[in-house]
């Protein structure tokens, strides 16, 4: 619900800026900052596009997904900075800067979200348990 | 729910279900009650078996070739594993990894361990490993049983 409702006034806060951006520089002239903001949307597109390609390749091992996902956005963004003009070759460490909290962030919540949702699944195991379920006993009546 | 169990000479087993109206608890029932009935072929050393799903603990498909396991047997299926994933939908089953589908009712808890990892512990204390992309898959199907009753 929260998140949903979080997820929604993000949209809605997009669309204002593309707005307000694209009007302003029509009214007054000036298109800088709003190239700018028009290759933001640009970039997170892109990454949203290689996130669900690197979706298809799972692993068992959760950390190895979001380190390969990391180093991906690293190089997309770097790349793109590059193009953009946004960084000089010898500033390209700031990439790191930019995206390395938004990953830590996003993996500790994550973190907190598994676990939740372990206790979710094995209080319904209990529950199921309970309520007779479960395969107690199986029989090798093969 | 009253249950009635008569010893007899036959040597099936018969199974009736008296309802007063068909919901979704009698359809329930119904389907645990086929699950029982419904079986897979599996090879062990060259004999071929008839497995009962109810039998199997979980399927695993391991160097491109499909195993189904059961309280202390493995047994070969000729089957790949997303054949499984598509026919065991409805009966309880559900994928926990890439290559592994699980039998809801042998999942004793799931651990989270320490290198992000996950695992299970079916009821028969065997360990096998849950992938983290899998946990919304689990959730879902331990959760439609509250819709389905």
């Amino acid at each position: 619900m929260i998140k949903n409702l979080i997820k929604k006034s993000l949209i809605v806060a997009a669309l204002i800026t593309i707005a307000v951006y694209t009007i302003s520089a029509i009214l007054n002239g000036d298109w800088n900052d709003t190239y700018f903001i028009w290759k933001l949307f640009i970039l997170s597109g892109l990454i949203c596009v290689l996130q669900l390609f690197l979706n298809r390749f799972k692993s068992e091992y959760y950390l190895l997904e979001v380190l390969v996902e990391y180093f991906a956005v690293i190089m997309m963004v770097g790349a793109s900075g590059l193009l953009y003009g946004w960084f000089r070759l010898q500033d390209l460490w700031q990439v790191f800067v930019y995206v390395t909290p938004v990953y830590v962030v996003s993996y500790l919540l994550d973190l907190s979200r598994t676990r939740k949702e372990l206790d979710f699944i094995n209080e319904r195991i209990k529950k199921r348990s309970k309520e007779g379920i479960v395969n107690e006993e199986v029989n090798d009546n093969v | 729910m009253k249950v009635l169990m008569e010893q007899r000479e036959e040597r099936e087993i018969e199974v009736v279900i008296r309802y007063q109206k068909m919901n979704d608890e009698v359809k329930k029932l119904l389907r645990k009650v086929e699950s029982c009935n419904y079986r897979v072929s599996g090879d062990d050393n060259g004999r071929q078996y008839q497995i009962s799903i109810y039998d199997i603990y979980y399927i695993e498909s391991v160097d491109k070739k499909t195993f189904l396991y059961t309280k202390d047997q493995v047994f070969r299926s000729e089957l790949k594993l997303y054949h499984f994933v598509q026919e065991l939908k409805g009966y309880d089953f559900v994928q926990v990894s890439k290559s592994c589908i699980l039998n809801l009712d042998v999942l004793k808890h799931i651990m989270n361990l320490y290198n992000s990892r996950m695992e299970a512990t079916l009821i028969n204390n065997e360990k096998i490993t849950v992938s983290r992309t899998y946990l919304p898959a689990i959730k879902t199907a331990l959760c439609k049983e509250d819709y389905e009753i």
